[in-house]
């Protein structure tokens, strides 16, 4: 049970990525997760719900894509995917297939962001 | 006010990779072969990893060991009898060590890293959360005891493909259990295809001797690159 630290690694994230704008607010996280990652969603939802209070990721949705494994197989010649339990095997031939090229994802593709300041310009011509 | 799409694409683990590769690139300028041992708890690390600093000591080569626990001091005052200099890292309830927990901590051993050959790291007894965390190791060993179900390497496949080494341990034992080897060995390739295995006791001291060599060549292998 690892979520938290990730949460917080998450989080952290998405800080180092926006320091130069420190008025955004973030509203939506979207997380590629891969289904070896190692992290269960259920939990990371959890966690991070708990993790963003007091940030500016606070009220954040956790929008998570979960990234199926993917593994080229030299006797096919193409991209295929693998599963449970035969990870680094071929689905169709049965063949062994070198490193996943996907499947271990852990990855933030971006945020859904608020500028509280252009809240103000497009309101002023109402006041 | 309208909310808008800002594209990050960066891994949620980078801050610890970039730490994890600033520790491996000073442990290869200065000649140190790292490990890092995963396992669930229970299989052994502690009394192989004690066998192996034994072992190593004997044959001239210098090695030290941190060790990180949930709670506990046990393990580095065990390890500590090999004469080897031992750092307990207490996580204080993390289920795993990260790359900033082992730079801390080397700095305050205050071990001279160019006076090191092995550096091994024993992680937390957890099959699930330390495979996300690299810590600049060189070999990931994942260890898996005769005690334990064959069936391991299909509940964690994160941990046993993200190993460099599998280790069977306690193979004394493996008769007593009826450990069934060509299922343990079929299920480990499945989830790594070509893992290199090796069977020890490190009761007997059986397997340990071969191990070691093993870890002496890698080292000798690598270092022409650091």
């Amino acid at each position: 049970m690892h979520e938290l630290s990730i949460a917080h690694s998450l989080i952290e994230t998405v800080e180092a990525a926006l320091t130069d704008k420190p008025d955004l607010r973030v509203t939506a996280v979207n997380l590629q997760l891969g289904v070896l990652s190692g992290v269960e969603a259920d939990s990371l939802r959890f966690c991070f719900d708990i993790a963003t209070a007091d940030t500016r990721l606070v009220g954040a949705k956790l929008v998570i894509e979960t990234v199926p494994a993917r593994a080229f197989c030299p006797v096919c010649d193409r991209d295929v995917s693998p599963a449970a339990p035969h990870w680094y095997r071929c689905p169709e031939c049965g063949g062994s297939c070198g490193k996943l090229s996907a499947g271990r994802d852990l990855q933030i593709a971006s945020v859904e962001v608020l500028d509280p300041n252009e809240e103000t310009i497009d309101e002023a011509p109402l006041a | 006010m309208k909310p808008r799409l800002l594209e990050i694409r960066k891994g949620v683990l980078e801050k610890n990779d970039l730490l994890a590769d600033g520790l491996r690139r000073r442990f290869h300028t200065a000649g140190v072969y790292a490990l890092n041992w995963v396992s669930s708890p229970g299989t052994g690390k502690t009394a192989l990893l004690e066998a192996t600093l034994r072992r190593l000591r004997e044959r001239g080569l210098r090695v030290a060991a941190l060790v990180g626990d949930v709670a506990t001091e046990n393990d580095a005052n065990r390890l500590a009898r090999s004469g080897a200099p031992v750092r307990q890292i207490v996580t204080g309830g993390n289920c795993h060590l990260e790359a900033d927990m082992i730079e801390s901590h080397l700095t305050a051993a205050g071990w001279d890293l160019n006076g090191l050959d092995f550096l091994f790291i024993e992680n937390v007894g957890n099959l699930v959360c330390p495979s996300s965390y690299d810590l600049g190791e060189d070999l990931r060993v994942v260890l898996l005891s005769v005690t334990e179900g064959e069936d391991k390497p299909l509940k964690y496949p994160s941990m046993f493909n993200s190993s460099d080494v599998a280790m069977i341990t306690k193979i004394d034992l493996a008769e007593a259990v009826e450990f069934d080897r060509a299922s343990a060995y079929a299920n480990l390739e499945a989830v790594r295809p070509g893992l290199r295995v090796f069977e020890t006791s490190a009761k007997t001291g059986k397997g340990v001797e071969a191990w070691v060599d093993f870890l002496v060549e890698q080292r000798a292998s690598r270092r022409p690159q650091g």
